[in-house]
């Protein structure tokens, strides 16, 4: 059943009949109904195991056996939430009155999406499986040809000119690979668009492209219309392109200078393979991690998806097109008609066509391209709105249980990437559903403390010491409830228009490299505001419940709970709305291990290392005692091997500061801490920092300084496990707690002040507008 | 120092029939107040005023005379004068005790007039007023207390009989419950005992004891033989009632009309066509009856038994009647608790109480578990209580909550305005429960706001607490099983044990058919249907070869088959002692024993001389079935040792599998049996839960090894799925 039935032998069969009769015992022992005491001891018992093989499975090296380990740690927690879940439906659904019946219904579904959802996520990352790069042959009259893809819209030319940059010089005989920009923003429509403003703009930005693609060595298309947006772009693309392979890069996708040669080999292997997933590496932090100043310190929200997830989906099979930094072959595209467009989300979509086929897919786990993230939570909420509509739409278009060809593991891994977008609804729920006791009195969950503390408790306890041993790495406990809880009030009405009408969402494309000036409040935090003031409000009736209502106490005391975990997540939100200026314009790329180099000045060569880099510029370290640090302002020379093109590089330089060991911001920190007395010795530090602008004058060294910044796909491996750190639950917790209530003070004193001063700048106006009518 | 205090005549006997009995008639009677009720050892009466009731049932088939209470009394000596007790007799004062600190033990006799008892339940109160000053004084003063001594304090009256008419309606009188001490049946058969006749038996047996409640009764077989006359005209009238030959005695006589003739009269033979019963009065001054129950054939006296035990409080007005004249008694529904169903107090025969005062009485809720409904492992009985108290209560007060007079939990009643809870939620853990009758209990502990002291005076008025009838009660589901052997259930709840009292069968085997083994069985049938509230139905007579289904077993040991001997837990080691059996249980089980084993060696052969032996087995033919071993050396010491077993003192002492009542002991000696099974109709996953619940470590250390094994070899599965999927495409 888990293979295709022509691969599966009789022995295949035989085992899966064995397994499926293991997992009934398990079912059966799972929907056991126990006295609560007998369950108490079991869950004890469950969760301490648990927790012991939570602990012993980091340290274990043999690949089977940590498998094993991890499989126990699944199914351990997994019997305790089953059995939470048939002790929550036979027994906590009681009928009292018709609103407390809606109520309670209203909220066991949310339970059941949650629980369907943790099924099937434990199913996807039961084994997430590990994948090498494919060399490729010696020979390259073998290697196929590529065609590079840059579909793009309307983002910035600085921007497209990076990503341009970066593509042509990929390390692939050149004569296999051409690169394209796909501009839609320059198509016929634009350009003879009824606004002459716009159109003169299209007409502008076309012009400028052309020049740019022929300056960097790429071809310019576009099309008439702009029909099916990015699919649309795409497919118009392949009428004009004829490569065996074809490489889908965004506009703010940078790729690594070996991002074929890394990819390309599964292709010659493995002919039903029709597509290559790499991960989407993001330089530059989203809103919400820039917001609570987590950036540094915490995993990316997105890092579960591509360092675990899409694993787990390519063991069964099932790992998707993400719509960029990703390869496909061109004959497989061509058996779908191109890049699909029936949904917004036109990658998964294209995947789930091909993988009905019968075609393959790979996910390679080595970050092969640079990318951006929306800086503003506005452009975050619109960029998963529309991840949000296409999954529903695939879910209820393409369902994955209806489409031909596909295995039992795939149906299963799409439905979980699909109906997880579900999330809005359940989320809502759980933010309002104690409400409805502590202000209504619905009853809506028909159980004393002894058998929550039994049943709810331990499966809360089991689901979170699971997550945090599969994903812990990658997602920190609680983030995916935070995120979950931002997104859920903007998801949930564009999915509930997807479900009026699943063909109605229209593909936006989402903002990036916006800049921000100043501070400000996101304008969509009005809905956070009123759920605090709700959350709030039922926290004060849950104590005065508690304090007044001695037969209530116990409800109270859950429902309260509930209602000040709902708050934590609700500060965090309102932290996370408070939109900070951005000062750096392009973002700064850690090197995480120094890069040797020097600085050619006055025909001297003094050696250095380069600490981070970007599009604009680098950070430096000198040794003083070896030579004298340049002088800011001066003009100087980087030279360095560079990895991203395999040869020396020199890149014209402007030196913009030299921090010295007394204004070097490390040493400033030192002599707060000595003084402090956290620190034993002050270090007498001999080197200093420079801050260098990159200052190229030919297209050579702009395509050094993008070799530089993003070409080394080793740089970016290293930034892509550099935050993958791991922290327990409760630290987790604390964290978030304190940086949630931090920056949501922050938010409300900005708010504050704002108001007053918009009050004073009103009470002015008034004073002078009354002011002629006294004289 | 002895004050006899007299404060009323002794009863006049004024019903001119009664006067005729002779004074041989007459018994005396001298009980201690202990053995009325089960009275607490001593009565402990406490505060400024109190007060407590002992019920004295009186039958209609009585007649009370010289009635007198011999009273024991201990007062606190820092009582002061004016303090006393008053004794009422349904109300009306029969005496005043004063207490004085100078003489704190009081002995009293006093006589009650018999005017003042009435037939059925007469309360008997002692009332106490106790002070310590004869100014301000503290109410909570520990020194206000007196005690009655239950054991040494005894009624003392003679009974006479009364005549009551001799008519079918009036067998529940005859068969009064109130009828105080063992009460004997003579069940007399007509021609060959064979198992239609024994069945019949067996359905009087249970009219007579369901028509005596609780109160045992003991069934005495005889074989009915027809008086042998000397005169001519008395032979051929010999139907002549005051001819018959069954002395002083309540009389039932089965049989087909053809053996009945003798009794019958022409017009009685000749109705006797349709199954019939007949009574007459018997005895010198007709204070005793004689039922016949008889028809055509054996089927027809069986029908005719079975109607007697189903209408026995339904027949009519009249000394005779067929059955097709006879209306069905409606079923007497006890207050079962049910699972997973809300009952309201109301329909477990509840009704509103409030209480007032400092030393407020319990409120009472008594509930009927059945044993097949007990089994379920899982959660709580859930009280859902509408509730109300008043204001001004003291931050103390409470009300506790007791299961079968275990504390469970407690309310607080801490709003000093008062509060009324419209659902207040107790959940209690459902192993409080047991098979048979329980009882809640809630205690009120009503305390002022201010705590009293001398010259501080304490408002009690305001002291109130109401439970209200529709308050509610939901238990979670419960299923039906029990792990056997536990002839506690047998006591508690009857027979069969799992399934529906009226519907389900029991087999009676006897192994032989004589008088004593006949007598016990009636009785022991008796007893079940008492337990069960309800007739057996389809009780059904073979051989002890022949039984399937739940049997009841009866006769002596080397007459019970073999299979069945070595299937019992006597069988186990052949006929090893008990007592060497009995020194095998393990170390913890003879650490908890609270039994004293015997130590010497007796063979159960000697032992059965003087004892009767009861054992519970699976049945070996039919799993879900139990077989009740009752065994003794001979038929006669069989119906000595079934009747004494039945008698309320000994059945209480059932338990574990195998019970032994020696006839010269006055306790019952119980032991494990080794071999254990269950019963029930309960689903495979119920008795899984069951098993769970009995052995919890290994169920749970048994959960985590299928847990481990699942996931190795779904470990293994995956490997095997991985290396043929992806094997040699880059995999790590």
């Amino acid at each position: 059943m888990l293979l295709r039935k022509k691969n599966t032998s009789a022995a295949d069969k035989r085992h899966i009949y064995y397994w499926l009769f293991g997992l009934f015992i398990l079912l059966y022992l799972a929907a056991l109904p126990l006295a609560v005491t007998s369950q108490a001891y079991l869950v004890v018992a469950l969760l301490l195991f648990l927790s012991i093989t939570v602990k012993i499975m980091p340290s274990l090296k043999s690949y089977d056996v940590q498998n094993a380990v991890r499989l126990c740690i699944i199914i351990l927690a997994v019997f305790v939430t089953l059995r939470y879940f048939f002790w929550r439906t036979t027994t906590t659904m009681t009928y009292v009155d018709p609103a407390s019946f809606l109520a309670a219904i209203t909220l066991y579904l949310a339970e059941v999406y949650g629980i369907t959802i943790y099924l099937l996520g434990t199913f996807v990352n039961a084994v997430p499986l590990r994948r090498k790069s494919m060399p490729l042959p010696n020979d390259h009259a073998l290697l196929p040809t590529v065609d590079i893809l840059i579909p793009s819209y309307n983002e910035d030319l600085e921007l497209l000119e990076v990503t341009l940059l970066a593509a042509t010089q990929v390390a692939y005989p050149k004569k296999k690979f051409k690169v394209y920009l796909l501009d839609d923003g320059g198509t016929t429509a634009k350009r003879n668009d009824p606004d002459p403003r716009k159109a003169a703009e299209a007409q502008r930005r076309r012009e400028s492209l052309q020049e740019m693609t022929q300056r960097v060595g790429a071809h310019y298309l576009t099309r008439e219309h702009n029909d099916y947006a990015k699919a649309g772009n795409i497919n118009s693309a392949l009428n004009h392109i004829e490569g065996e392979l074809v490489l889908i890069l965004d506009a703010d996708h940078v790729p690594a200078f070996n991002i074929l040669q890394k990819t390309v080999g599964f292709f010659i292997n493995n002919t039903k393979l029709f597509l290559v997933q790499t991960p989407h590496f993001f330089i530059n932090p989203d809103p919400i991690e820039r917001n609570l100043n987590t950036f540094d310190d915490m995993p990316s929200e997105n890092e579960m998806f591509y360092s675990v997830v899409q694993r787990g989906l390519d063991f069964w099979g099932g790992s998707f097109f993400c719509g960029s930094a990703a390869l496909l072959r061109r004959t497989c595209l061509d058996e779908v008609g191109g890049i699909c467009g029936e949904t917004i989300t036109e990658d998964a979509e294209t995947a789930l066509s091909l993988h009905s086929l019968g075609y393959e897919s790979i996910y390679l786990g080595e970050p092969l391209i640079s990318g951006l993230q929306p800086e503003t939570f506005s452009g975050f909420v619109m960029q998963r709105v529309r991840w949000a509509q296409g999954m529903v739409q695939i879910f209820m278009l393409k369902n994955p249980w209806r489409l031909p060809g596909l295995t039992i593991p795939q149906r299963l891994a799409y439905t979980s990437s699909s109906f997880f977008w579900f999330f809005p609804f359940a989320r809502i729920v759980f933010l309002i559903a104690p409400a409805w006791f502590l202000f209504f009195g619905l009853q809506i969950y028909d159980a004393n403390m002894q058998e929550f503390v039994s049943y709810a408790v331990p499966h809360i306890v089991a689901a979170t010491m699971l997550s945090n041993a599969l994903f812990g790495k990658t997602r920190w406990p609680f983030v995916s409830e935070l995120y979950e809880t931002m997104q859920s009030l903007f998801s949930f009405v564009a999915i509930t228009k997807v479900f009026v009408n699943p063909r109605s969402p229209k593909f936006n494309v989402t903002p990036k490299g916006e800049k921000l000036d100043k501070d400000f409040i996101s304008s969509l935090s009005k809905p956070f505001y009123a759920l605090i003031i709700i959350t709030i409000a039922s926290i004060v009736v849950a104590i005065f419940r508690y304090l007044n209502y001695p037969e209530q106490a116990n409800v109270a005391m859950i429902t309260g709970g509930w209602a000040v975990f709902n708050l934590v997540l609700l500060l965090g939100a309102i932290g996370a709305l408070f939109e900070r200026r951005q000062r750096r314009v392009t973002p700064r790329v850690n090197m995480s291990v120094k890069m040797n180099a020097a600085v050619h000045v006055d025909k001297q060569f003094s050696a250095c290392h380069i600490f981070d880099v970007s599009a604009t510029g680098a950070g430096l370290i000198m040794d003083t005692s070896l030579a004298m640090p340049p002088e800011s302002g001066s003009e100087i020379e980087l030279v360095i091997d560079n990895p991203g093109l395999g040869q020396l590089t020199r890149i014209p330089c402007s030196v913009k500061r030299v921090f010295t060991s007394r204004n070097s911001p490390h040493n400033i920190v030192q002599k707060i801490l000595f003084r402090m007395g956290l620190l034993k010795r002050q270090e007498k530090s001999k080197k200093v920092e420079i801050g260098l602008q990159f200052m190229p004058v030919s297209i050579s060294d702009q395509r050094a300084i993008v070799a530089l910044v993003f070409g080394d796909s080793n740089v970016l491996g290293r930034n892509f496990i550099r935050r993958q750190r791991q922290r327990s639950i409760l630290g987790a917790l604390n964290f978030l707690v304190l940086r949630g209530i931090k920056y949501s003070f922050q938010h409300i004193a900005y708010l504050l002040r704002t108001t007053i001063v918009r009050l004073r700048v009103y009470r002015q106006e008034k004073i002078k507008a009354n002011a002629p009518e006294t004289t | 120092m002895v004050l006899i205090l007299i404060m009323a005549g002794v009863t006049n006997l004024s019903l001119a029939e009664t006067s005729k009995i002779k004074s041989s008639f007459k018994v005396k009677h001298d009980i201690s107040l202990q053995s009325l009720q089960k009275l607490p050892q001593p009565i402990r009466l406490t505060g400024p005023q109190n007060q407590k009731t002992v019920i004295l049932s009186l039958s209609s088939r009585q007649r009370v005379s010289d009635l007198t209470l011999s009273l024991f009394v201990t007062n606190s000596i820092a009582l002061v004068a004016r303090s006393q007790m008053a004794v009422s007799m349904n109300g009306s004062v029969v005496g005043q005790i004063p207490f004085k600190a100078s003489q704190p033990e009081t002995r009293v006799r006093m006589t009650i007039p018999a005017s003042l008892l009435k037939s059925g339940y007469n309360r008997l109160t002692f009332s106490v007023a106790q002070h310590y000053s004869d100014r301000c004084e503290d109410p909570m003063a520990p020194e206000l207390w007196s005690e009655i001594d239950t054991k040494r304090s005894h009624l003392s009256y003679s009974e006479t009989p009364r005549v009551i008419e001799a008519l079918l309606a009036n067998l529940p009188q005859l068969m009064d419950k109130r009828l105080i001490g063992p009460y004997s049946l003579t069940l007399a058969t007509a021609g060959e005992v064979d198992d239609t006749l024994v069945e019949s038996g067996g359905f009087i047996a249970q009219a007579a004891a369901l028509s005596r409640d609780y109160a045992p009764v003991s069934i005495h077989h005889v074989v009915a033989e027809p008086a042998v006359f000397d005169d001519e005209l008395s032979e051929r009238e010999n139907t002549l009632l005051s001819r018959m030959k069954f002395g002083n005695k309540d009389v039932v006589l089965v049989g087909t009309r053809d053996k009945l003739k003798p009794w019958l009269g022409k017009n009685d033979y000749k109705r006797a066509e349709k199954p019939m019963l007949l009574i007459y009065a018997i005895g010198e001054y007709k204070q005793h009856f004689l039922l016949l129950v008889t028809g055509k054939n054996k089927e027809q006296v069986r029908e005719a038994s079975s109607t007697l035990a189903t209408s026995y409080a339904n027949l009519p007005p009249n000394w005779r009647a067929n059955v097709d004249e006879i209306a069905a008694m409606p079923a007497v529904k006890r207050p079962t608790l049910f699972s997973d169903i809300k009952q309201p107090f109301s329909s477990l025969g509840y009704s509103t109480v409030t209480r007032q005062g400092l030393l407020s009485e319990s409120i009472r809720l008594r509930f009927w578990v059945p044993a097949g409904r007990f089994a379920k492992p899982n959660s709580e009985l859930n009280l859902h209580l509408h509730m109300a108290y008043g204001s001004g209560l003291g931050i103390q007060s409470t009300v506790d909550i007791y299961l079968n007079e275990n504390f469970e939990q407690a309310i607080r009643l801490s709003e000093r305005q008062g509060a009324v809870y419209y659902d207040y939620r107790l959940p209690i853990p459902i192993n409080s429960l047991q098979a048979g009758w329980n009882e809640l209990r809630f205690q009120p502990n009503l305390l002022p706001e201010r705590e009293g002291g001398e010259c501080q005076p304490i408002y009690t008025e305001n002291l109130l607490l109401t439970i209200f009838e529709d308050s509610f009660i939901r238990t979670d589901q419960m299923g039906k099983l029990v792990q056997m052997p536990d002839l506690r259930l047998l006591s508690r709840t009857g027979y069969p044990y799992t399934g529906d009292r009226d519907g389900r069968a029991i087999t009676l085997a006897i192994t032989s058919k004589e008088s004593g083994n006949l007598s016990a069985a009636w009785t022991l049938l008796g007893k079940i249907a008492q337990v069960n509230n309800s007739v057996i139905n389809d009780l059904e007579s073979v051989e002890p070869e022949k039984a399937t289904g739940n049997i009841l077993m009866l006769g002596q040991l080397n007459e019970i088959p073999e299979f069945l001997r070595q299937s019992s837990s006597l069988g186990r080691k052949g006929w090893l002692s008990l007592a060497a059996e009995a020194r095998e249980q393990t170390l913890l089980e003879s650490i908890f024993e609270d039994q004293t084993i015997p130590t010497v060696d007796i063979s159960l052969g000697d032992m059965l001389k003087h004892s009767i032996l009861v054992n519970q087995f699976e049945s070996p033919q039919q799993t879900n079935k139990s077989i009740i071993l009752v065994v003794s050396e001979s038929p006669k010491k069989l119906a000595e040792g079934v009747s004494k077993l039945t008698s309320n003192a000994y059945w209480s002492q059932l338990a574990r599998g195998t019970a032994i009542l020696r006839t010269d002991s006055d306790s019952v000696l119980t032991y494990e049996s080794a071999n254990h099974y269950m019963v029930g109709d309960a689903s495979s996953q119920m008795r899984l839960a069951f098993i769970f619940e009995k052995y919890s470590v290994i169920a749970i250390i048994v959960t985590v090894l299928i847990i481990i094994i699942f996931a190795l070899f779904t470990g293994w599965l995956l490997k095997r799925y991985r290396m043929r999927k992806h094997g040699g495409q880059g995999i790590e």
